[in-house]
């Protein structure tokens, strides 16, 4: 059986949909967190027990990124979680567990790993330091070095502008959502503790962030341990509604440099199922790197942006110059194919993300950030191995189907016009 | 018949359907305590082989299986083993693709090793994809081709620095059949495609095989996929005859600006977890000091042998200072252990192994290693739970031990 959708109709849905955000509007979970077999569990907080594991990994997401940003210091999110996490790390310098740190444009993760003996001790550097203790005047200044002599080295790097264009065609000029979540020079050289105090006093809420246990923890213990974070944290409001936008665009930047890179953005509806969109994401990167390795391409890649209006389906190719018209095209149909699923195509198709999906979350600090930002966006922990096999082909199709036209950003040598 | 011994009665034969939480995790009803997910619930060892050894780790969703087949360390072998190895690596790339299974091969101090990880409901198709890691490779000249210039690559790769000089010079030292190396590379020019399919029947010998099982896969099961794996016929002897007297080529010159000292000395036997803390103690002392010239220290495993090699680089104007510090570097390294300074010591390298195995391939390189140099299938958990052991007074016992050893001297001029 063949299932064909009509890819990238028309959207005439109302615009105010578009206008909602799932990431900002945020309506607090009605209730406080209510005893449930003899102890408190929170809404914001979901253990994964994997009693194989050897390392316990917890990832806490706090709801501040580049987006919050005060005005006229962009990066004093990045600066200051980079505080935190280098006085933790000071401080567990002596204990068996490692500390990563994500800072995005709308969420700062911290994951911890450790031994199943030495998380809840780990957890608790990690806590005092996100939420309670004042911030080390001696971890300040070496983050600030740090952070300056790295900017040294990043300042102008093409696929820089690339990623900023592309995020102002996401969600148009202006938009706070747009700031670079690197931070920028002036900001790490100059801002003092009282602002990145009164920053962290505003944002860093252990009752509002939200958090994923994951390894061979028992869930009470866990709950215990991480209290009180995620007591009232804010379960996102799915709107259900438009994409970001209705109309494609085209937006050619020419430049001197040695390749070329594209970008061509599918809008999603807001209410999608994530799993779903991570397929799509999954197969469009699987198509565009097919065999044998086309020669005109260096990299290909896919992935999910959560943008303020919703999520976009970011499929980015750096090529050759000469190849850009041919790879702008070849995106395009690669996403009109996904739309069209016999029957054992798709099977296999879903084994191959299955398979994808559990290699992913092999390390369990995968599995905790993913979990912990499904949290934050949706209210709740999915689980990946019960609803990969869910899917269906017309579900597929139709997700297909959902998508708004795209927009597209070349930048590079001569690029062809449409 | 199949041979069969239960490592650990405690963790039961085979996996049972496990319930599954909300995350889709595997719950049981009893948590493993991290150090005995190294611990193998199941070893079976039927006559002609392979080798089973099976660790539940439950809850990740995946099987590992890690191939492991012991090659005799003679240059033909090692040599011959390095092509079949590249070449089998192709064969199970290739076959993983539709699924995208993960592969991986390694050369390691003992043979070769393959190993394929993909979901536990897949296990009839990782066995597939493994028994194509070690099935007879076919007679393309170019593949041959290809995968002699790769492996010699990695051989030159190590005579072309005077570091890589310098440690197989000590390892030629310490332990004498640790010299072939340098002579390989001839053999390796020798191998035909003619010659390939004896070789590999000589060395895919089931019986030189074993194979770790990671996940919730009963061990008998995985029996069953990999009983007809390798080669079921031997006698290459002709063929060896062939390679008799070859004569070394000239290997790699390195360019050499400064000069280079090291010292190396058998620490003992690889399950013996002083060696590898006593190479944490002086690498940590090493990176403190600031002389104006390089040191490292380096564990190497032979054989089920540690060697631990002290190495150095130096300018001429710091060559005796440099000399002095590989020299005494154990001595001074350990002068004043006491529990305040090992307990962090012990915890990084606890943490580190932890977290090498906290995923099945990792935790399956664990088992496979420690059990391809030693042949005992629960080496890797006795040497977890050794170094929960260690401490000051049995750390300076080791030292004692260690010191009275014989030290081998090796330097590279410019």
């Amino acid at each position: 059986m063949r299932i064909r959708a009509h890819a990238f109709k028309r959207w005439r849905g109302s615009l105010v949909g578009a206008m909602l955000t799932a990431w900002t509007l945020a309506l607090p979970i009605l209730g406080a967190a209510q005893p449930v077999d003899g102890y408190v569990r929170a809404r914001g907080v979901h253990v994964a027990q994997r009693p194989g594991a050897t390392l316990v990994a917890v990832t806490v997401v706090i709801p501040v990124g580049s987006l919050h940003d005060p005005e006229g210091a962009p990066g004093t999110a990045r600066f200051l979680a980079e505080i935190i996490a280098h006085s933790v790390r000071r401080r567990t310098d002596a204990d068996p567990s490692r500390l990563d740190l994500r800072v995005e444009r709308g969420w700062t993760a911290f994951t911890l790993l450790s031994t199943g003996d030495a998380w809840t001790r780990s957890w608790v550097a990690l806590e005092s330091a996100m939420f309670r203790r004042p911030l080390e005047d001696v971890a300040r200044e070496e983050v600030r070095t740090r952070l300056l002599a790295r900017f040294a080295f990043e300042e102008g790097i093409p696929a820089h502008e690339f990623q900023r264009e592309l995020h102002r065609i996401l969600v148009g000029t202006g938009h706070p959502w747009n700031r670079d979540p690197r931070a920028m020079r002036s900001t790490i050289d100059a801002v003092d503790s009282s602002v990145l105090e009164e920053f962290r006093a505003r944002h860093y809420v252990a009752e509002l962030a939200v958090a994923a246990v994951v390894g061979p923890v028992a869930e009470q213990a866990a709950h215990e341990a991480l209290f009180p974070v995620g007591q009232d944290a804010r379960g996102a409001i799915v709107p259900g509604g438009d994409p970001a936008w209705t109309e494609g665009d085209r937006l050619v930047l020419e430049r001197e440099v040695t390749n070329a890179w594209i970008g061509v953005f599918f809008p999603s509806p807001l209410d999608q199922r994530r799993t779903l969109l991570e397929f799509l994401a999954f197969q469009l990167q699987d198509e565009l790197n097919s065999l044998p390795p086309d020669p005109g391409l260096y990299s290909a890649t896919v992935h999910i942006e959560d943008t303020p209006r919703g999520p976009v389906l970011v499929a980015q190719a750096a090529v050759v110059p000469e190849a850009s018209g041919r790879w702008e095209e070849r995106i395009l149909r690669a996403m009109e194919r996904l739309g069209e699923n016999d029957d054992a195509l798709f099977r296999w198709r879903r084994r191959r993300f299955r398979s994808a999906s559990l290699l992913r979350e092999a390390e369990p600090e995968a599995t905790a950030l993913r979990m912990a930002l499904d949290l934050v966006r949706e209210g709740r922990a999915r689980s990946l191995p019960k609803e990969i096999p869910e899917i269906d082909a017309y579900e597929l199709t139709d997700a297909v189907g959902s998508l708004a036209n795209p927009r597209i950003l070349l930048m590079g040598p001569d690029l062809p016009t449409p | 018949m199949v041979g069969l011994h239960i490592g650990s009665p405690a963790l039961g034969l085979a996996a049972q359907a496990a319930p599954v939480d909300a995350s889709g995790a595997t719950v049981e009803a009893r948590r493993v305590p991290p150090t005995e997910v190294f611990l193998p619930d199941t070893v079976l060892a039927p006559p002609g082989g392979p080798r089973i050894i099976r660790l539940p780790a439950p809850g990740s969703g995946l099987a590992a299986l890690r191939l492991s087949i012991a090659v005799e360390a003679t240059p033909i072998e090692t040599s011959t083993a390095a092509i079949l190895h590249a070449l089998g690596l192709e064969q199970a790339r290739a076959a993983a693709l539709p699924l995208g299974v993960r592969v991986g091969g390694s050369r390691t101090p003992w043979g070769i090793a393959y190993t394929i990880v993909g979901p536990s409901e897949e296990f009839d198709y990782l066995a597939y994809v493994l028994r194509q890691a070690v099935a007879e490779p076919g007679p393309g000249r170019v593949e041959l081709e290809r995968a002699r210039a790769r492996v010699m690559a990695e051989m030159e790769r190590v005579f072309e620095t005077p570091a890589g000089r310098l440690a197989a010079d000590l390892r030629a030292d310490v332990v004498a059949t640790a010299s072939h190396t340098v002579r390989a590379t001839t053999a390796l020019e020798s191998v035909t495609e003619l010659t390939l399919p004896a070789l590999w029947r000589r060395i895919y010998r089931p019986e030189a095989m074993s194979v770790v099982l990671v996940g919730a896969v009963p061990a008998e099961v995985a029996l069953a996929s990999l009983r007809e794996i390798g080669s079921r016929t031997t006698g290459t002897g002709e063929v060896l005859d062939t390679y008799r007297g070859l004569v070394e080529t000239e290997s790699t010159r390195p360019v050499v600006l400064r000069q280079w000292y090291g010292e190396a000395r058998v620490a003992g036997d690889i399950t013996d977890p002083h060696s590898t803390v006593l190479a944490l103690l002086v690498s940590r002392w090493l990176r403190e000091l600031q002389h104006g010239f390089d040191t490292s220290v380096q564990l190497w495993d032979i054989g089920r042998t540690h060697v631990l090699a002290v190495i150095g680089a130096a300018y001429p104007s710091n060559a005796a200072a440099m000399r002095r510090q590989v020299h005494g570097a154990l001595s001074e390294a350990t002068a004043n252990i006491g529990a305040e300074i090992l307990a962090p010591v012990l915890a990084a390298l606890r943490f580190d192994m932890l977290a090498a195995a906290r995923t099945p391939w990792g935790l399956a390189m664990h088992a496979g290693r420690y059990h391809d140099a030693t042949g005992e299938p629960d080496a890797g958990y006795q040497y977890v739970r050794a170094l929960d052991r260690v401490s000051p007074e049995s750390l300076y016992r080791y030292l004692d031990e260690l010191t009275a050893r014989p030290v081998t001297h090796a330097e590279v001029e410019p």
